[in-house]
């Protein structure tokens, strides 16, 4: 027997967010070109892409700030564009760049946001979840960066949200901050809630993304796991090394033109890289040769990421 | 199948913030949300140090130097004689209410929509008029409150007073002022651009038009053609109408038709700029 739970519709569904064919022009300038997406209920989807690739203007329509100008979006089963209190009531959304209202306390705020919301948080859990128990009773605006941040983000949390959009949540933060704000993204999704998340930093993406769309210039031009994004897992691996000067480079290396790479340097590109690991460094032991600064890469999502927005700039728009 | 909470996902283990009774209305809740949302805009309202000083105190000590420099000497104001300081309540009871109600909300309602306050506001499942209706409600509550600041000070210092039959048009008059000066506060914080514009905007706006008004000089020193320009625009007929219910025991009726006439005007006017321009999202980014 199911319990059935007030607000939990999302759950019986598998969707959280569906786009088809979605679409936005200003005037006559269409800046999204049809995007398709399909955002699965608990998981974390991240939107990578440049600036000013549609990225905002997306999640803004999503969101239920924008009007569309094509294309059919459903948003926890409704259209964004005339859905009311009720739908308001299950989704948050932590803004890219807002600051809280400068004088009340981090407590205050939550107060006032909780009076929004027909079920809300309770305060100090969320002041907990946030890591903002220090700053109760704090006035925002001697918060720093990184705690106004985390309070846009519990105030995003004080309505219980199924779905929370994130807007470059971290931009900003030093890296101890980083970590502690993706365990906090993490551990809401271990909660259930679905996450949509936009970021600049590709490893934020890695961390914490179950799915990944790279928008450019208003197109998806490609979505996977943080694992095979762009086909990045069907890439051959690279293992380069330093030979001293004058030896000649073992069978199937090549000369290592990448960028900054030192004179002496060879590569060995290899859908096999343990058997292609052990023929090198067997070829260097059996002749006494030393493989200097040995190093086995695989393509990052950084290097997939940038192929990809870069590809696209050869390409006339 | 049971649930426990450690399980249960976030929006299953709510506590009603507001407990929802049988029998309370929506309206009723919305009503209260308008309510709770006051009391928490107040509250940041009366913690802003610029806030306290520019809205409360600067009247009062307006009034205290006006009368100092000026004298409390006899004026004549369209052919009615009265007392300096009583000019000088009435006169900056209207600037206490275009400082508060217009200047300071203007400032506050840009500040609110380029710090991204307002659309995060618009992200709850608050309805946009209950957000309207707070931020109007706030303003207009702290523009009375300093006007009648400044009216109280008038009369126990200066001893200005209203003949009692007099008092319910001063009232009105003072209420048909932070009203119609909200509705303009929210028409200009619509048309301005950026935070960094909204104080040069509301002051170039205010003060010219405050000076030409008599609001801070002599009525009776201000050439002829500007008293003329002056009745145009909203300053002048509520100056007028503040100063009337004061000299209604002088034989004026107290109550100025062709003043409500242009306040009425001026506040439809900013309703109408207000509605078409009015927006939550940031537009200086």
């Amino acid at each position: 027997m199911t319990r059935r739970v007030r607000f939990r519709t999302v759950q019986d569904m598998d969707i959280a967010i569906e786009a088809t064919d979605l679409r936005m022009a200003y005037g006559a300038t269409e800046v999204v070109h049809g995007i398709d997406l399909a955002v699965p209920a608990g998981e974390i989807f991240a939107v990578l892409g440049p600036n000013g690739a549609g990225k905002t203007t997306t999640i803004e329509i999503l969101e239920g700030f924008r009007q569309r100008t094509g294309g059919n979006i459903r948003v926890l089963g409704r259209d964004p564009q005339d859905a009311g209190a009720e739908w308001r009531e299950r989704i948050g959304v932590v803004l890219q760049s807002s600051t809280p209202e400068a004088e009340l306390t981090v407590s205050e705020t939550l107060d006032l946001y909780a009076g929004f919301y027909r079920g809300a948080a309770p305060a100090a859990r969320l002041l907990e979840l946030c890591g903002l128990k220090e700053q109760a009773d704090v006035r925002n605006k001697r918060l720093s960066g990184g705690q106004q941040r985390r309070l846009d983000v519990a105030l995003a949390l004080v309505g219980n949200p199924e779905l929370l959009f994130l807007d470059e949540p971290t931009t900003g933060f030093d890296p101890a901050a980083r970590r502690a704000a993706w365990q906090m993204i993490a551990g809401l999704k271990a909660l259930g809630t679905t996450i949509v998340l936009t970021t600049h930093y590709l490893e934020e993406a890695e961390y914490l993304a179950d799915q990944i769309a790279v928008i450019d210039r208003g197109r998806i031009v490609a979505e996977g796991t943080p694992a095979t994004l762009g086909g990045r897992n069907q890439r051959p691996t690279d293992i380069t090394f330093r030979l001293p000067d004058g030896l000649d480079p073992p069978p199937g290396a090549t000369p290592n033109d990448k960028a900054g790479a030192e004179p002496g340097s060879y590569r060995v590109a290899t859908d096999d890289p343990t058997g292609a690991l052990y023929e090198v460094t067997r070829w260097a032991v059996a002749r006494g040769y030393p493989l200097l600064d040995i190093d086995v890469h695989r393509p990052g999502l950084e290097d997939v990421y940038l192929e990809l927005t870069d590809m696209k700039e050869s390409v006339p728009a | 199948m049971t649930i426990s909470v450690d399980q249960a996902p976030p929006h299953a283990i709510a506590v009603p913030a507001h407990p929802d009774p049988v029998g309370t209305s929506l309206a009723r809740r919305r009503l209260a949300m308008v309510a709770h949302q006051v009391r928490y805009d107040t509250l940041a309202l009366v913690r802003n140090p610029t806030a306290q000083g520019f809205a409360f105190g600067m009247p009062i000590a307006f009034l205290v130097l006006f009368v100092a420099i000026f004298g409390n000497g006899t004026m004549h104001v369209d052919g009615h004689a009265v007392k300096g300081s009583t000019y000088y309540v009435a006169a900056l009871t209207v600037f206490a209410i275009v400082d508060v109600a217009f200047m300071a909300m203007v400032i506050a309602m840009v500040e609110r929509r380029e710090h991204g306050v307002l659309r995060r506001r618009r992200a709850t499942p608050q309805p946009a008029w209950t957000v309207i209706a707070g931020t109007a409600i706030t303003s207009i509550m702290s523009g009375a409150v300093s006007a009648a600041l400044l009216l109280a000070v008038g009369r126990l210092a200066y001893g200005a007073t209203v003949a009692p039959a007099a008092v319910p048009a001063l009232l009105v008059a003072v209420a048909v002022g932070v009203v119609v000066f909200c509705a303009l506060g929210f028409a200009v914080a619509g048309l301005i651009k950026s935070f960094d514009s909204a104080q040069p905007v509301v002051t170039a706006l205010a003060l010219p038009l405050m000076f030409i008004s008599g609001v801070f000089i002599p009525w009776g020193i201000i050439p002829h053609w500007l008293q003329q320009v002056s009745g145009v625009f909203p300053v002048r007929p509520l100056a007028v109408a503040i100063l009337d219910p004061y000299l209604a025991h002088h034989g004026a009726g107290g109550w100025s038709a062709s003043s409500y006439a242009v306040l009425a005007a001026w506040g439809l006017a900013g309703v109408v700029v207000a509605v078409r321009r009015f927006g939550w999202a940031p537009r200086d980014v």
